[in-house]
């Protein structure tokens, strides 16, 4: 597996795997809600972005995990994935690969097992 | 015009000083949420400073005209003894950190106004949040942080209707809450453009029974707003209610902002009981929601988000520059202009919500130093000078 990074994770989960799905633009995320709305949950969301409103139909869509390259924790999207129960990462510093190299329909693992520090690889 | 005693220049710096801590303490960590590709979240906030700044004080004036200082008071203390109203911490704290923050701070260290401008106003300002929070918070102290971040506000008598109204939860009903609240919370904050003025908790009240109670408010229908036209069908607020098992949780905070950060973050398996009320208007009487409807109005809130995202999409960047604006500039006096009987008023004769020309003037070159300009002011760079 290629480990692509690290950042700060917002609930201690475990390991969680699932389809690279990225999103820049809120044309990325309404397109993907509206023609993978059933296939939603076996997706893990890598954005640019780590504003609430903006992944707003992911959390509603039920994806299975969320990696956001800024935000924190404490932010808004932070509260919202922990009522959602979405497993995720934020503030996610990318090592050794760009955003745009980053291959959609990937599989991504998720490790959510620490308290604070959550990694990510593409198998 | 009634006249009131403002707080004197030294009172007013001596709440700068304080604020130059305050607000970093509440926001840092929201410095590093980066540029929102939907909602131009930065460039709004700093666009509600040139109306917060310079006209803030004109409707704060009106109220107290209207209502005096001790109806101010009287507002503040109407936190004690119900739900379901944005008489909040976080509307009060906003009242001091907007116009000396994104106004005076962004605009200021932008060039834009001068550090010594509008000093009268901000007195008004000042004295104004100094009313509200003193007579709001039941602790004696100015801010969370100086007790121990709670936010306790309710008399023993709503504590003790409250804590009677609580159920126990089963699998079902816990997994139908728990949606509500993660539905409810989302829709709150789209409807208020992505900003935490549409939720509110409050506690943790420990009811000597091993639990803790938190009292948490979704404004899922600010009416006053013309986008949330697409959640007419919903009452204007749900209050959740519920309770954690006190043995498993290391700590539950509650800061200014009326945002609670529990640890362990993943709270959710310990609750034990909840109860659900509403108000259809923001004067409404509270009313009790069954357990069992909770999946129904999920859905409506799930709803609601898919047709805001899609209305959001649709509105050019001034559009929601000014509507973000307007959650802040207008937003967060309305309840207080509710209150006093004076919204419309505000409205139809102070033209509350016609934006000045300086926001118009500087829209583009706002926009250039708002993304840079605020997180380094959320991390408490560059804090503005004293009032000379």
């Amino acid at each position: 597996m290629q480990a692509i990074g690290t950042g700060f994770n917002v609930f201690k989960n475990g390991k969680v795997e699932g389809i690279i799905k990225k999103v820049e633009k809120p044309k990325d995320v309404s397109s993907l809600f509206i023609n993978s709305r059933n296939q939603l949950n076996k997706f893990i969301i890598v954005s640019t972005s780590g504003t609430a409103t903006f992944v707003a139909p992911m959390l509603t869509g039920g994806v299975k995990g969320m990696i956001a390259l800024t935000g924190a924790p404490e932010s808004h999207l932070g509260l919202l994935l922990r009522e959602y129960k979405i497993p995720s990462i934020m503030g996610f510093q990318l090592d050794n690969i760009k955003f745009e190299d980053i291959k959609e329909g990937a599989t991504l693992v998720m490790d959510c097992e620490d308290e604070r520090v959550g990694k990510a690889y593409i198998k | 015009m009634a006249t009131f005693e403002k707080v004197s220049l030294e009172e007013l710096n001596r709440f700068v000083v304080q604020a130059s801590w305050n607000i970093p303490d509440v926001l840092s960590m929201r410095g590093t949420e980066g540029v929102n590709p939907l909602i131009p979240r930065q460039l709004y906030e700093i666009l509600s400073g040139f109306d917060s700044f310079y006209r803030w004080n004109t409707f704060e004036e009106a109220i107290i005209d209207k209502v005096g200082i001790d109806g101010v008071a009287k507002m503040a203390k109407s936190a004690h003894d119900e739900i379901g109203t944005k008489i909040n911490s976080l509307h009060i704290w906003c009242l001091l950190a907007v116009p000396f923050g994104t106004g005076r701070g962004v605009l200021g260290n932008a060039g834009i106004l001068k550090y010594s401008d509008n000093s009268d106003a901000m007195r008004t300002i000042v004295t104004f949040y100094k009313v509200l929070e003193q007579n709001f918070r039941t602790d004696g102290n100015l801010w969370t942080a100086f007790g121990g971040y709670k936010t306790q506000l309710l008399n023993d008598k709503m504590l003790g209707t409250l804590k009677n109204s609580l159920e126990p939860l089963t699998a079902k009903t816990k997994a139908s809450f728990s949606r509500f609240n993660a539905s409810g919370e989302l829709l709150a904050f789209f409807g208020h453009f992505d900003c935490r003025l549409g939720v509110s908790d409050q506690g943790p009240y420990d009811l000597g029974d091993g639990r803790l109670m938190i009292v948490r408010d979704h404004f899922v229908n600010e009416y006053h707003y013309h986008w949330t036209d697409v959640c007419e069908e919903l009452p204007y607020v749900y209050t959740l209610v519920f309770t954690v098992d006190k043995s498993k949780m290391k700590r539950w905070i509650i800061n200014d902002l009326s945002t609670s950060y529990p640890s362990p973050a993943d709270y959710q398996p310990f609750i034990t009981h909840a109860c659900v009320f509403k108000r259809d208007k923001w004067d409404s009487s509270v009313q009790k929601v069954p357990l069992g409807t909770l999946d129904k109005i999920s859905e409506q809130f799930d709803t609601c988000v898919t047709k805001l995202y899609t209305k959001f999409e649709r509105m050019c960047d001034l559009e929601k520059a000014l509507c973000g604006a307007w959650t802040y500039s207008v937003g967060m006096l309305l309840p207080f202009a509710l209150r006093a009987g004076i919204y419309e008023e505000l409205c139809d004769k102070y033209g509350m919500w016609n934006n000045i020309p300086m926001v118009f003037k500087y829209f583009y070159q706002v926009n250039d130093i708002a993304v840079a300009a605020l997180p380094k002011l959320l991390k408490g760079e560059g804090w503005v000078p004293l009032i000379p």
